[in-house]
This record gives C-alpha cells, structure tokens and sequence, in this order.
C-alpha cells in the first residue's frame, strides 16, 4: 500500500525534518508512528496524503509514485484517502452536515451523501448525534466525527494525526477500540501520536520517529 | 444540484455581519461607479447647449410683432393641443432679451424624435418669424459643466477604488467564516479550480446585480424624465445600458479575483 524510500525534506530556511526515510505499509496494515513533538509526524503524513509534495526521495501510495502525479491524478489520490488532521476542528453546522459536506463537494449526489453520512456515522457511533451542532460536541466525539469525515467516502488508506491527543485515558481507549474496529474491516490505517498507544488498539507495527529518522521498535 | 452549486450555495450561506455589511458597501460603491459612467455619457456637456441657454428638445418660436394678441392667444392653444408638445409657454415681448420683439413660444417636445416634426410645424404657422432649437437628446434639462465632468470623473475612479478595497476585506471575512470547509476541501482531493470558482463567481454575482441595479435605474430614469415616452436617445441610451451592464460584470470578475486571492493563504492550508 505505502512504499517510502529515501525520503528527505527540508524546510525553507534549510533545517533537515526528514531524513532518508524508508517506510513500509501493506495493505489491511494498522501502523502507528510514535514519536515526540516537532518529530516530523504531521509533514510525513502530509507527504503520504499527497498534501505535501515532496523535495526528494520515492514515495508510492497504492502503486503510484506521488512526486510524479500531476494535479489531476493527486487530486484523484487525494480522494482515495480519508485524513484526520491534529486537532481537528468540525464545521460550524450539524455532525450529519458536515458529511454532507465532504460527499457533496466531492460529486456524490444528495440521496449518495446521505446514505454514506448515515453509514459512517453509524460505524462511529455518532448516529444518534447527527442532529447535534458539532461545535457542541465533547472532545472524544470530535474525534469520531473526525474519522467519520475521514472514512465516509470508503478511502483506500486513513491517515490519521493525533487521534489521542487532548482525550483523557477511558477516552483514548473508547477510539482505540473504534480504531480496532475499522482496522478489522481491513481498512490500511497510519496513525501518528505522541503516545502512549491505547491497550484497545494494538497496532500491527509501530515505527519511531525520532530527529527526523524512521526506526521499526 | 450539482457539487458547485452546492458549494456556491454554501459559500454564500457562510456570510456573516461583517463579511455582509462590507459586500454591500462595495456592491453599492459599485453601483454608484457604474451609475457616474452612465451619466458621463448620457448627460450633454454644457456647452452643448446653445449660447442662449436653449436646453435639450426646447424649441423657441419667435413671434413677428405684427401678429394680434388674439392671433397669440389662438397660436398658444393649438399648440399646446398637440400631442407632440410636452410643455408650452409664451413670453411678452418686454420679456424677451433678444431684439425680436414680437414675444416667444417656447415648447418642450415630448420626446427628441418629436423635435423635427414640431420644427418643422412651427416653422410653416403663420406669424412666426423665426424658430431655435436646442440639442436633441439628453436627459431632461440636466446637463455637465466641465467641472462637474472632472468631478463625475473623479468619483467614478473614487467609486471603482472603495469598491475594490471593500470586497477584498468582504471577502477575506467571507472567506475567514469559510476556512475550515475549505481546508477540508483540499484534504479531500477537491480542485483548486472549483474553490476559487465559487470565489470568483460571488464577485461576478455582485457586479451582475449592480450592473442590472443600473440597468433598472436608466430605463426608470428615462421614463420618468418625460411621461409615459422615453426621452433618451434610443440608441444612445440601449450603448450605454449594456456598456454599463458589461462594465458591471468585469468589475465583479475584478472583485471576485480579488476574493480569491486571499486563497493563497495559509490559513487556509491543508495541513495545520
């Protein structure tokens, strides 16, 4: 699913982020990259959204090489993969719309959205709350929505920044479990933390980033 | 409802106090620049008129001396019975500057494609001795100095700056209470075409309606300035409409490029 070799970035001022990294995920793999803040987490999974385009080094996602792909085609990968960003923050209308959203400027017709919206609300636990405004939603509920928006269009691979972060434990453990669930769908899922990973979600593999550098632990 | 129009429709559903008072003030220092174009070309420049001051479809008959008060009074009637006359008004003979000394009739025509005919009518009355016409077209009496040209000028180009600068902060409100959408946008894999499309197309949208705003307004205004007829040159008038209408819709593409020139920022990045 994901094959990663010789990866560097820099940023503008010339400060090595990236270094020669190699990273590989097959398909149906639950991967976590653990590491501390500023590792480099958010830029390498940007890298592998196709949110990022790379400075050097081979990234291939799904068999495509993403530093090759012209706009269309990146769009096209875009598409095909569910992304939860660090602290993600909803859209200021209610949980159901805000799927909507998503399927609705991606092409999907009104009866197509809704029914996508209603299935990964489902899968997440949120349907009883699609009516709520999502502002007004707690924290742990925040994520979920996240990761509906992330996986309502039935991605190829999710990737997922900070699920955990600002949750207190039962919290993390209660996405854990969700996580657990979604990877037993087969779905591919990257996520990135600072740790420490939830007992509920055991991943398949775990990877340390640490200055810039991939080592498996 | 296709995905753009969802997006537009949601775009705009997405203005809020600040962003809506400040669209309006550029959607109005819009009009008021399209409205002082209108007016450039469609008021005469004073100096147009003729020396004695014969202002647009005024026709003055000057009467001989000769004619009886009666024969006046007679005249006076029957033209103002006539159906291409608007207004008709005589002036004694101590009243009329000029050395004619036989009095005045002076006439406003209802429209300027009655001047000819009524000219021509008065022309072939017994006991009138001489006729002037004023110039044909224009709006009603009202016409521009050549100060008041440079000032039209210079709060067109005042209008069309305001407008500028009042959409582009409209727009970044606008777009501000749009910046999570967005962003999930360009997570998502949509074109960057579609997002400033819908930008671009809001602009358009505000200077369609001040170009029809002023549309609307000439036709009222031409109505209005002599009855039930239009007084305007036809021709003259239909350039100016559509030249005002295009002159509207360039400048919201204008405005709306502005808009989406604020896309380029990076609050509205795809990664935090």
């Amino acid at each position: 699913m994901i094959q990663v070799s010789e990866l560097h970035f820099s940023t503008e001022d010339g400060i090595k982020v990236l270094e020669d990294i190699h990273l590989h995920v097959d398909r149906g793999e639950y991967v976590v990259l653990l590491g501390p803040a500023s590792a480099g987490k958010t830029l390498l999974l940007g890298l592998l959204g196709a949110l990022v385009p790379p400075q050097r080094g081979q990234i291939l996602v799904h068999g495509r090489n993403v530093a090759r792909l012209g706009r269309g085609r990146t769009l096209e990968l875009r598409r095909r993969i569910g992304f939860l960003p660090q602290g993600f923050v909803p859209l200021p209308r209610t949980v159901f719309d805000n799927l909507l959203f998503k399927l609705r400027v991606l092409g999907n017709d009104r009866d197509d959205a809704e029914e996508k919206a209603l299935l990964a609300l489902e899968t997440v636990g949120l349907i009883r709350e699609r009516a709520t405004y999502a502002e007004d939603l707690p924290p742990v509920e925040r994520v979920r929505l996240g990761l509906a928006l992330a996986l309502c269009d039935s991605p190829l691979l999710l990737l997922l920044d900070e699920p955990f972060d600002g949750l207190d434990p039962d919290e993390q453990e209660s996405v854990g479990s969700l996580l657990a669930k979604i990877h037993d769908r087969r779905s591919t899922l990257v996520v990135a933390t600072r740790g420490p990973i939830p007992r509920s979600a055991p991943p398949d593999r775990v990877f340390s980033l640490i200055d810039g550098r991939v080592a498996l632990s | 409802m296709n995905a753009f129009l969802y997006l537009e429709r949601e775009l705009l559903g997405a203005i809020r106090v600040r962003s809506a008072v400040l669209l309006s003030f550029a959607f109005l220092s819009l009009f008021l620049f399209l409205a002082s174009f209108a007016s450039l070309f469609l008021l005469p420049p004073a100096s147009t008129l003729q020396p004695s001051g014969i202002a647009s479809n005024e026709i003055r008959a000057y009467v001989s001396p000769r004619l009886t008060p009666a024969a006046v009074n007679s005249a006076f009637v029957r033209l103002q019975e006539r159906a291409d006359v608007l207004s008709v008004q005589f002036s004694l003979p101590e009243q009329v500057t000029s050395d004619r000394t036989g009095g005045r009739f002076t006439l406003l025509a209802r429209s300027s494609t009655a001047v000819a005919g009524l000219t021509a009518a008065l022309k072939a009355m017994e006991g009138i001795a001489s006729v002037e016409v004023g110039p044909v077209g224009g709006v009603g009496r009202i016409a521009l100095s050549e100060g008041g040209r440079i000032g039209l000028l210079c709060g067109l180009v005042a209008c069309a700056l305001l407008a500028l600068v009042l959409a582009r902060e409209g727009f970044r409100a606008l777009l501000y209470a749009f910046r999570h959408e967005i962003r999930l946008m360009r997570q998502s894999g949509v074109s960057e075409g579609r997002i400033l499309a819908a930008v671009e197309v809001a602009g358009l949208l505000v200077g369609l309606l001040a170009g029809a705003l002023v549309v609307v307004g000439l036709v009222l205004y031409s109505m209005a300035a002599s009855g039930a007829e239009p007084v305007l040159d036809v021709t003259r008038l239909t350039g100016v409409v559509v030249a005002s209408f295009l002159l509207g819709v360039l400048m919201g593409g204008l405005l709306g490029l502005l808009g989406a020139a604020h896309l380029a920022s990076s609050r509205f990045s795809p990664i935090p």
